[in-house]
């Protein structure tokens, strides 16, 4: 046989570079064939994890980074206890209420549902519904009161009203501002508003000449708060010393219109931090105090309040995130990466 | 034995071509084979595509045919719809377990899942809504009915929503795999062209192995078909016919040129015996022509002294006869066409013609011999004797005032036959001899000769030619009046020893 491959060696060459260019030829087109793939949709390519919980995610807001993150670690965690949280609603054509979400969630059979609440008076309905179709509900940012929900993963309001109370009383020493303009939205947690108020009043109630004016803001619509801060602004008879935002929402619109109308300067901003925006304007120092609180720990409460009560049956009613606050000080420092 | 005729058998050109074909061939079904399966494989991925669109669509057609058909029986309750109704829901159900039913981490598949389960809670309550209409529960099935409105809306909404991002995705995907005909095309393309050039070189290189030993031979073939055949053998490269071919052609020059080789030889060597065949018969032709010229008639002489010698014995005149007699064999020896003789021949014409010339002398010249008889027998060129005989008695004893006489000896010495001629007449000096021996094989020129014709220089050349050797004659003479001795070395030839 050595004598015929000797004699035909030719012919075993020629074999030889064919098979070889062929197969290069073919590992290239394997190649690109992948990347081409990978480049278009990696979904097609990758096999999907499979787990044993569904959770589903519903708010309101789904252009909201805030609540984006709280997805994103909420889902994070969700995978290490063999569950996958979807967002209820995220993909559908129709612009679909809390109320609707809550339903399709519970016709989709979902094994928990994670609700950021407000004061739709049929959400309490909703949740019920789901718990007699066996499924628990976790609210979270604001509370559902008078439903049966199985637990809140929120901030703790009064802490953080008392902590503007004391910013201001600061400020008042400071420069002496005393017009204090509190602003509420009308369409987010009513409860936690006014558990805030309160205790901003609690924490001034020891200091004189403080004028506390409330102001409700319509914040159902993308633009109404903004138009609502504007009308403040050009028709208040005297310009308030410092605005106080409860609401993200609030606060991100009130930064706008401040810097819209050149009031930087002469009105002081406390907000709760929604978006970069918002912590980027306090390192400018265009708002000189946000509330800020982890939305990955909030996430992770979110999960461990559902997988609690699936294992056991029963859960804490509240699960409080601790809050940061963010001064033209501290930003710089790091303190809004989380 | 069988590895050599396999190797034999491998290495034919029959052979090597049949593996050529089959490699080129193997080489081109490979690569249709490959080109056909990615071709296979992007269509098939083609049809894949929108395998779930078509699933989705065929979902949404059927949720509305169910919709459709329990509101007619709601409205109705007529048999049809009913009927309809449950087809229906059983196509819908066909087709909704085509559906993924899992927890998984893909938000289509996810989407699938949720319309899964919202659609079997959807069959569930339009079945109520069936059963409340079966039992003329109005209330119930106006309540259920709403309800399943809101989720057929649901439905229909996840549906398209799904359907529209499959779609989307889909259409990427499309985009993919068109790119990646296109590249497929393109590759394949660029397989054929390498596999053309191979196979190209190939098909040069395996020719030319072939046909290059047949170009050298041709080449060879056409020299020597040209008249050269001194040229180099051909080169032998492989182990096929072609190299069987070239042996044997170069062994078959090699044959030719030997066997010329041998021819020319032998031609030269037979021109060199026919030129001396030739020169011996124009001696002896010139020989018996300067003697017949001198003769006059032999043959009519001869018969007329016949006739003579007859009646000189009607006439009882013995001595007449006897002296015709003499004449006339002398005669008839000379019109014999005999080359070669014997000795005793030979001499025999010798004792004929000194009868002859002692007639004429009246017996003046003594003839004596002494014959070793056993040579008598001893073949020799004719007429080499009687002209030194004649040459002694015209030049050495006819003038002389003594007693003439001639002695013919004839004995062996060594490996030759010696015919000596001796007289006692006026001898001859040694120029006259050296003259004599310095007759070369040329053709004896007549002019030359100083008596009849027939000479000792004709004797030598013809001795000489007739054996091959120089050393044919000896020429003795001592002096003025001493008388001179001719002797002629013959060579005793093969077979003649004994004689």
């Amino acid at each position: 046989m050595k004598h015929i491959f000797r004699k035909h060696k030719y012919i075993m060459v020629f074999l030889i570079l064919t098979i070889v260019a062929v197969s290069l030829v073919t590992i290239v087109n394997f190649v690109v064939f992948k990347s081409n793939v990978d480049n278009n949709d990696k979904s097609d390519i990758d096999q999907p994890e499979e787990y044993s919980y569904h959770f589903a995610m519903i708010y309101d807001n789904k252009r909201s980074d805030k609540l984006e993150k709280i997805y994103e670690s909420a889902n994070m965690f969700a995978k290490t206890q063999n569950a996958y949280v979807e967002i209820i609603g995220k993909d559908l054509p129709e612009n679909y209420s809390k109320n609707a979400l809550m339903d399709i969630a519970i016709m989709s059979g979902v094994d928990g549902i994670i609700l950021e609440g407000d004061d739709n008076v049929l959400l309490p309905e909703m949740i019920n519904k789901a718990y007699e179709n066996g499924i628990p509900v976790v609210t979270f940012m604001t509370d559902v009161e008078n439903s049966q929900r199985s637990s809140f993963v929120g901030i703790g309001a009064y802490d953080v009203g008392f902590e503007f109370g004391r910013e201001v009383n600061k400020i008042n020493n400071r420069s002496n501002a005393n017009n204090i303009l509190v602003l509420m939205s009308d369409s987010e947690g009513y409860y936690e508003q006014h558990t805030m108020y309160q205790s901003i009043i609690e924490a001034l109630s020891d200091v004189d000449n403080i004028n506390i004016e409330t102001k409700l803001i319509d914040s159902n619509n993308d633009f109404s708060s903004d138009e609502a801060i504007r009308d403040i602004l050009l028709d208040m008879e005297k310009e308030p010393d410092i605005m106080i935002c409860l609401s993200e929402k609030i606060t991100e619109s009130a930064y706008q219109q401040v810097v819209e109308y050149n009031k930087v300067g002469s009105i002081d901003i406390m907000g709760i931090a929604a978006s970069d925006m918002v912590i980027n304007a306090v390192k400018k120092q265009l708002v000189d105090y946000l509330i800020s609180f982890n939305k990955e720990t909030m996430g992770i409460y979110c999960i461990e309040a559902l997988m609690e009560y699936i294992n056991t049956g029963y859960v804490s009613e509240y699960y409080m995130v601790d809050t940061t606050l963010i001064t033209p000080d501290n930003v710089e420092g790091g303190v809004a990466d989380e | 034995m069988n590895n050599s005729f396999i190797r034999k058998y491998v290495n034919s050109i029959g052979m090597r071509m049949i593996i050529i074909f089959i490699s080129v061939m193997t080489v081109i079904i490979m690569i249709n084979i490959y080109i056909y399966t990615n071709v296979n494989k992007i269509v098939w991925n083609m049809n894949q595509v929108y395998e779930k669109n078509f699933t989705l669509n065929l979902i949404q057609e059927e949720l509305m045919q169910i919709q459709t058909s329990m509101t007619e029986y709601l409205e109705n309750k007529n048999t049809d719809s009913m009927e309809n109704y449950y087809r229906y829901v059983q196509e819908f159900q066909d087709s909704l377990e085509k559906l993924n039913k899992d927890v998984v981490d893909d938000k289509y598949l996810l989407m699938e899942k949720n319309i899964y389960n919202i659609s079997q809670k959807y069959i569930a309550l339009t079945d109520k809504n069936i059963e409340y209409k079966r039992g003329r529960d109005i209330v119930s099935y106006r309540i259920s009915y709403e309800e399943s409105l809101k989720l057929s809306q649901y439905l229909s909404d996840y549906i398209k929503s799904l359907n529209n991002r499959i779609f989307i995705s889909n259409s990427s995907n499309y985009q993919t795999i068109l790119a990646v005909l296109r590249h497929t095309q393109q590759l394949s393309m660029g397989i054929l062209i390498i596999a053309a050039i191979l196979i190209i070189i190939l098909v040069t290189f395996a020719t030319n192995r072939i046909t290059r030993p047949l170009t050298r031979l041709a080449i060879a073939a056409d020299k020597v078909a040209e008249g050269d055949l001194f040229i180099e053998p051909v080169e032998i490269t492989t182990d096929d016919e072609v190299a069987v071919v070239t042996k044997a052609f170069n062994k078959m020059l090699a044959s030719i040129r030997e066997y010329i080789e041998k021819i020319t030889e032998n031609m030269a060597r037979e021109r060199e015996l026919q030129e001396k065949e030739l020169l011996m018969d124009t001696h002896l032709k010139e020989a018996k022509l300067n003697y017949l010229q001198a003769q006059i008639n032999p043959h009519f002489l001869f018969n007329t002294l016949n006739a003579g010698a007859q009646l000189a014995m009607m006439e009882e005149a013995d001595r007449t006869y006897q002296y015709i007699q003499n004449v006339a064999d002398f005669y008839r020896y000379n019109v014999s066409n005999s080359k070669s003789v014997s000795l005793k021949e030979e001499l025999e014409l010798v004792d004929n013609y000194m009868y002859i010339i002692n007639v004429r002398y009246s017996g003046d010249i003594e003839y004596n011999k002494i014959i070793d008889e056993d040579l008598s027998s001893v073949i020799v060129p004719s007429m080499i004797l009687q002209p030194i005989v004649e040459n002694s008695v015209k030049h050495g004893v006819s003038d002389i005032d003594w007693k003439a006489n001639i002695y013919v000896r004839v004995w062996r010495e060594d490996n030759n036959v010696c015919v000596s001629v001796r007289d006692n007449g006026v001898g001859i000096n040694q120029e006259v001899i050296n003259e004599i021996y310095s007759s070369d094989n040329k053709v004896y020129d007549r002019d030359e000769t100083s008596d009849n014709g027939v000479g000792l220089k004709n004797v030598i050349s013809r001795l000489r030619l007739y054996y091959g050797v120089e050393n044919v004659m000896q020429i003795n003479s001592e002096g003025k009046d001493m008388g001179t001795e001719v002797v002629l070395l013959i060579p005793c030839q093969e077979g003649e020893d004994n004689v």
